[in-house]
């Protein structure tokens, strides 16, 4: 009897086993891909055009300004269901955006669903677009961005656009995001980059006015005096932080050039050996490892800490950040913040100095998953979004692109209302620095061997962060690297 | 004697397939989720093929694949890494968990308790511990301190990002999460030597150490070599521990060929050369058992 137990067990789990190998229905509707208008994947970088003072010369329009006929469908009352993947999650504005695109889509269900934008991240993301859980992505840096083009993770869409005459350029300032010439998502969130500054900190260092412009030695003197330091020498308060991010020693090179942070202006070589870049990350490498006036970037990196971190739990009294607004109120996680929070430009090299970091940048892009499950929905989801629904990124910190935004709804996306805003930060400052579209700013559009080139800073970069290699010889080794990736890819 | 025989083998015939059947959930699962993946993984070790795309671009590259593995630096220093890994790791974690046996098993207090705090870290999740481990070895953390206070230190030493140091609270994770399940085989192997044995040595005036030397362990010799064996298998094949202490700090100096591997297909989306590497673990891993196979006939008594 415990034999035949034993053995009718058995043939159960074996069959069992192999039922899992077998294919579902739902695997049967995932496999079709439409990946037409993409390159194989060892063919040359996209076709992009090269950014010549992108945002720089294009004014943002006022609201109305911009065609919008095209934005909504002829029916509204369209049913269906959308699943939307974003990194942010729904009370940082997600859920408010998807009840005021429910207003005129009653009857299109949009499922929120939250990823983190890390490399594990994006590989669920990537693995769910192929299992047809995707609908609509919003997708993060051009990095992974232009992965998802090139393996053909994002549906084509040019034909739809040009059908619906939608204007890139009018829409979003930029028509060079393309990939073999082809459209597959809007550029519609982008970043900001300031100074967040503690006022508390500022004021008792005697500092003044928060400046409206400002060179690198004015920033770091403020730094030097708002740095907190024990009878035993060790900092207890770092006046300022560069973010946590490796790529921001080559910020200063961008705020001079407004191009491309891996590529030399023509475009033909990396950056990394630029003297604009080396004299940055020096001037980064004597703050915080001589001058101790900066939170270390290489404890950043080693104990996985992030500049809005530091900021808001007190240990720096300012940072260079993109989306500190959004923690601020966060009193849970961030129970310490008991300060104003003031906002500087981008520091420039020279007074007078055209600052490419003034700005935003675009770095978000939405579009229409490869196997998504009801495309109309998404066409309808994806278009409102990339406009009017963009305005919600504020409450994440992050910027909209469309140029139809109505300027001034910011704080209130944020903090409810003005007088909520007010406890937080100084509302005057931020109206004055962040999510200025109208000043110029940088855009990434060079995609030449982009992987290897910004691999090939890291670790050299790293290396120099650590004490162990001068800023010179960590962006030479970069360069020579880089530089051989670029000439490979041709 | 004729009409005998067809029993027998019907009752044979039907003992063989029962003896499939019990097998068969075990073996299925080996097919399907070991040697496929293997065979597919030593296919694309000479291929090149767009995991998004599928197999329609799949493309015969020879031995491609292994010649820019071996041009890449990253690959070759995680290789460098991971030797270092296995002759750091598996020495240390079998002496130490052979001494901790040997002690446990005389009279000592709170032995239970001790074979238990010596097991949780091996039932424990590693990405839990690893997490534990670096907060302890951040700049700011409890190792720094000590060591300052103690005037070992007088600056705090980047433990996660200085190439020299890098791979020491790897090290020591990966040695203390392992202790506690070595322990258990060398208790059991120490308390499976006749007691005759150490009673004839005392009586021929033998030691503490002499008896430890001359019979216990050559008597637990096979336990030591099936750890040896083991270790050095899942130590070539660190993971869990490394991407734990190198997440986020792009550094190499204590990247392992697993995480590497992991890295390349997984994030660069290269599954040909990610592929050739898990084939080069391969076969380093078979050479190294190989070769302690062959010396064990030296020093391990059955």
């Amino acid at each position: 009897m415990k034999k035949t137990l034993a053995l009718v067990l058995a043939i159960l789990m074996a069959v069992s086993l192999l039922s899992a190998c077998s294919k579902t229905p739902a695997d049967a509707t995932t496999t079709p891909s439409t990946t037409e208008g993409t390159k194989p994947a060892d063919t040359k970088p996209a076709d992009t055009a090269p950014a010549t003072e992108p945002a720089a010369t294009t004014e943002p329009a006022a609201p109305g300004a911009v065609s919008t006929d095209w934005i909504l469908e002829k029916d509204t009352n369209m049913s269906g269901t959308v699943n939307f993947w974003i990194p942010f999650k729904g009370p940082a504005g997600m859920d408010a955006m998807i009840a005021e695109f429910n207003k005129t889509y009653p009857n299109i269900k949009v499922n929120l669903n939250t990823y983190n934008n890390n490399s594990d991240g994006n590989l669920a993301v990537n693995t769910a677009i192929m299992g047809g859980e995707v609908d609509v992505l919003a997708s993060f840096g051009l990095n992974g961005t232009y992965k998802r083009w090139e393996n053909g993770l994002f549906i084509d869409i040019t034909d739809k656009v040009e059908a619906e005459g939608i204007d890139l350029m009018e829409q979003w300032g930029f028509d060079c995001y393309k990939y073999d010439g082809r459209i597959y998502t809007f550029p519609c969130g982008g970043l900001s980059n300031y100074i967040a500054i503690n006022m508390t900190a500022w004021n008792e260092a005697g500092l003044g006015e928060l400046p409206t412009e400002w060179t690198w030695d004015e920033y770091l003197d403020a730094c030097k005096k708002m740095t907190k330091v024990a009878a035993d020498g060790t900092v207890e308060v770092y006046g300022g932080s560069d973010y946590h991010s490796i790529q921001y020693f080559l910020y200063p090179y961008v705020q001079q050039t407004g191009g491309d942070m891996y590529y030399s202006v023509d475009g033909k070589t990396s950056s990394y050996d630029d003297p604009r870049s080396v004299k940055g990350f020096e001037r980064e490498l004597q703050a915080e490892l001589v001058d101790k006036i900066w939170f270390p970037k290489a404890v950043y990196r080693a104990d996985n800490q992030q500049a809005q971190m530091t900021f808001c739990q007190g240990k720096t009294a300012s940072t260079i950040i993109t989306n500190v607004t959004r923690f601020l109120h966060d009193t849970k996680t961030y129970p310490d913040v008991n300060w104003i929070t003031g906002f500087a430009p981008y520091p420039v090299e020279e007074k007078g100095q055209t600052n490419y970091m003034a700005g935003v940048s675009p770095f978000s892009h939405a579009g229409i998953a490869t196997n998504c499950q009801d495309e109309d929905a998404a066409w309808a989801f994806l278009k409102w979004y990339s406009t009017y629904g963009v305005k919600y990124l504020v409450a994440a910190g992050h910027q909209p692109m469309w140029k139809g935004t109505e300027v001034g709804s910011a704080v209130e996306i944020i903090y409810g209302s003005e007088e909520e805003a007010k406890k937080w930060i100084d509302v005057d400052s931020y109206n004055r620095v962040v999510g200025r579209s109208d000043l110029p700013a940088y855009a990434e559009t060079n995609l030449t061997a982009y992987t290897d080139v910004v691999a090939a800073m890291k670790e050299p970069v790293m290396n120099a962060l650590n004490g162990d290699l001068s800023a010179a010889d960590a962006l030479k080794q970069a360069a020579e690297v880089a530089n051989e990736a670029i000439q490979k890819a041709g | 004697m004729i009409p005998m025989k067809k029993p027998v083998n019907r009752v044979k015939r039907k003992e063989n397939l029962a003896g499939w059947a019990f097998i068969a959930p075990t073996m299925i699962a080996f097919l399907i989720l070991t040697a496929l993946p293997f065979f597919i993984a030593l296919f694309l070790s000479f291929a090149q093929v767009s995991y998004f795309k599928g197999w329609d671009t799949l493309k015969i590259v020879g031995f491609q694949n292994f010649i820019d593995i071996f041009q890449d630096k990253n690959f070759v220093t995680s290789l460098g890494n991971t030797f270092v890994y296995v002759v750091t790791i598996v020495p240390l974690s079998i002496i130490l968990s052979l001494v901790f046996a040997y002690c446990m098993n005389g009279r000592i207090y709170g032995k239970k308790f001790l074979r238990m705090a010596f097991f949780i870290p091996y039932i424990s999740s590693i990405v839990a511990v690893g997490t534990v481990f670096k907060f302890l070895f951040r700049e700011d953390g409890i190792i720094n301190n000590i060591l300052i206070n103690l005037h070992i230190l007088s600056q705090p030493i980047k433990w996660a990002m200085d190439p020299r140091f890098s791979k020491v609270p790897i090290i020591l994770l990966s040695v203390w999460a392992s202790i506690g399940y070595q322990l258990i085989l060398f208790t059991a192997a120490m308390q499976n030597v006749p007691v005759s044995l150490y009673e004839a040595a005392k009586l021929d005036g033998a030691g503490s150490f002499r008896q430890f030397w001359s019979i216990t362990l050559p008597m637990i010799s096979p336990t030591i070599f099936y750890l040896l064996i083991t270790r050095t298998m899942a130590v070539f094949k660190i993971f869990g521990s490394v991407n734990v202490f190198t997440m986020g700090t792009a550094i190499n100096s204590n990247r392992s060929v697993v995480l590497e591997i992991y890295t390349t297909a997984f994030s660069k989306y290269e599954f040909g050369p990610a592929s050739a590497m898990s084939m080069v673990l391969f076969a380093i891993i078979m050479v190294v058992t190989g070769i302690n196979f062959f010396g064990q006939k030296k020093w391990v008594h059955y």
